[in-house]
């Protein structure tokens, strides 16, 4: 017989032994269970509610907080209407709008035939794309719409490319086609990614690859007025609804009003931890009793040949046991709670995937850490105990 | 009583892996059991000498009855031999071979290879049924589970009581129960069955019942008791007074 037999045989055996004990005594298995039970149940239902509330929170503060309204459509393969982009930019809370689209995520760029290639991103913009989202220095960018081979260059890649000083005109190669470098753009907070791109006016950008990766204007606002802006740019930049437009403005952490759920569900979590606690120390104390009253039946173990260590294995299985399926109670009440409630205000429930998970383990954590002690003393029952009795 | 020791209903375990656990015997005969200068002395709540220094020598398949007024320290003798006590001094040799008590994981062990023990009240679960409380008696994981219920089953046929296996032992009566634990002693084939007043607490028909099963069996048996006609079933009876052999 393998080891791995015996030790099956074993675990099961022993596992039947503990679960004939909790069955034995269901009142007491009961007593033992709630305290974890309830931690479960509090701590997933705050946990899934607090996700829940986040979410909508973030959706109703995400168009609040924006200071910029992105749309993107699925295709357009002639561009926007320039009179359309010219009637959102003369939008009272706009800034400034135009085309800003991710043409290629890498194209290959060097300063010249000999020198080494890089890889960037290449962008198409207007003036107004160019405007929301960089400062520029170098040419007035309303150069973008001449169709020149001009080229301007975020900073980070200019730096890398050696760009420093643009007082004479350089060019530099962008898929082997020579590009002058018009200027340089530092992104402004949410458009990173500008730092490592290239930028070119549409003509070009199609000229090197017919359609872009995206299609994208965005518009700079000032906060408040996303929802009314992204609406009005929705109707206005496709009023035949032929482009597919979707709504992708990005939330912007910075006016936030801090992160309200965060803070609910560090509540949740310190009130399922504190439940979590009392599970714990009730485990502990039904367990000692349980080993006071089962002193005679300890004994006998003992006698027939228990070792200590198989004693302590018993009742950490049958206090890991109660706590396994407390766990899984407590979790399932949690869960079906908090989608309740979510149900009750007509919200989507968020339930994290390993949540379940985390709670069981946590659950079954805390019975096995209530049953230390009990273990310890039960593993110390003199075989003479059933003697006596 | 249906079922007497030694019957053919054993044949399906004594080939099984239960009863084919391997015992080491000696060439030279060697007494199963001997104490040596054994003595106990505990030291709280007050120092107090329960055993004297004492001298035993046990054969194996010998029977022996330790008698003795109650306090005069047979259970403790019992418990040393079946190692349910650590002996404060002396060697305790079994088979030939030293004891060691050091740690109460080695004498666990040596209890669940070499021992088997019967309770004066039987000492069962009541809230399992008799075939449970048989198999407790069994902790070897080498053998499986299929064949542990099937020789469980047989040393309940063995004392006569196949025909209550499922029923709750809080439902059978004193005899019952302690038949049960006699089975559970038996199932496992100690080399020794240390049987504490067994009829201490059955009227005279149980009891007797009790003591044939007990004696009728082929291992080695040490039976504590008060009453002297149980005493005489045995091949010697020791006496006990004040913690000394007479």
């Amino acid at each position: 017989m393998s080891r791995w037999t015996i030790f099956g045989h074993k675990l099961r055996t022993m596992a039947a032994d503990a679960a004939m004990s909790l069955t034995a005594r269901p009142w007491r298995t009961f007593a033992m269970m709630a305290g974890i039970m309830l931690a479960a149940a509090s701590a997933t239902g705050a946990i899934i509610t607090a996700d829940t509330q986040q979410t909508q929170i973030d959706r109703r503060f995400d168009l609040q907080r924006s200071k910029a309204v992105v749309i993107q459509a699925q295709s357009a393969p002639d561009g926007f209407d320039p009179a359309q982009l010219a009637a959102i930019a003369a939008l009272e809370p706009v800034s400034a709008a135009g085309e800003l689209s991710v043409w290629a995520d890498v194209v290959p760029v060097s300063l010249n035939r000999w020198a080494e290639d890089f890889n960037a991103p290449l962008l198409v913009a207007d003036k107004g794309g160019l405007a929301v989202a960089a400062s520029t220095t170098g040419m007035d960018p309303q150069q973008l719409s001449t169709g020149q081979p001009l080229v301007w260059v975020g900073e980070t890649l200019a730096a890398r490319l050696g760009l420093a000083d643009l007082r004479t005109p350089q060019t530099i190669l962008v898929k082997q086609r020579p590009f002058t470098v018009a200027g340089v753009v530092q992104a402004r907070p949410g458009f990173e990614y500008i730092a490592t791109s290239l930028i070119v006016g549409r003509q070009s950008g199609t000229a090197m690859i017919p359609a872009g990766r995206t299609v994208r204007v965005i518009a700079g606002i000032r906060p408040g007025a996303a929802v009314a802006v992204a609406d009005y740019a929705l109707a206005a930049l496709d009023p035949t609804k032929t482009l597919t437009l979707r709504d992708i403005t990005p939330p912007d952490g910075e006016l936030l009003l801090g992160n309200v759920a965060a803070d609910l569900k560090l509540i949740g979590l310190a009130l399922g931890g504190f439940v979590g606690l009392i599970g714990t120390i009730t485990v502990a104390n039904t367990m000692s009793m349980s080993v006071v009253q089962r002193t005679r039946e300890l004994g006998l173990r003992s006698a027939m040949g228990w070792t200590p260590g198989r004693i302590r294995t018993l009742i950490l299985l049958e206090s890991g046991a109660s706590g396994l399926f407390a766990a899984v109670i407590g979790s399932t009440l949690g869960t079906a709670a908090a989608i309740t409630w979510a149900g009750i205000n007509a919200w989507q429930p968020i339930i994290s995937k390993p949540l379940p998970a985390i709670v069981i383990l946590s659950g079954t954590a805390a019975a096995i850490i209530g049953g230390l002690i009990p273990a310890h003393h039960a593993s110390r029952v003199s075989p003479l105990a059933a003697m006596r009795s | 009583m249906s079922g007497s020791p030694g019957s053919a209903l054993l044949s399906h375990c004594e080939s099984s892996q239960l009863l084919a656990r391997p015992v080491s015997r000696p060439a030279a005969p060697i007494p199963l059991v001997k104490l040596v200068e054994i003595g106990l002395e505990v030291i709280r709540p007050v120092p107090t000498r329960i055993l004297h220094p004492l001298n035993l020598t046990i054969e194996r398949g010998e029977s022996v009855s330790v008698v003795g007024p109650s306090g005069a320290g047979k259970t403790t003798l019992a418990s040393i031999i079946g190692a349910l006590l650590a002996p404060s001094e002396g060697e305790y040799y079994f088979d030939g071979e030293l004891v060691d008590s050091s740690a109460p994981t080695r004498l666990a062990l040596f209890r669940r290879d070499h021992v088997s023990v019967v309770f004066q009240n039987a000492q069962l679960l009541d809230e399992r049924d008799a075939l449970s409380n048989v198999a407790l008696g069994v902790l070897d994981p080498t053998i499986e589970p299929r064949v542990v219920a099937e020789c469980c089953l047989e040393a309940l046929e063995r004392v006569g009581l196949a025909h209550v296996a499922h029923r709750p032992a809080a439902l059978l009566s004193g005899g019952e129960r302690q038949r049960v634990s006699l089975a559970r002693a038996l199932v496992k084939r100690p080399d020794i069955l240390i049987a504490d007043e067994p009829t201490g607490a059955l009227d005279q028909a149980n009891g007797r019942a009790v003591l044939e099963l007990l004696f009728a069996q082929d291992t080695t048996v040490l039976l504590v008791t008060h009453d002297r006609d149980a005493a005489a079933r045995a091949d010697r009876t020791v006496t006990i007074i004040d913690g000394r052999l007479k």
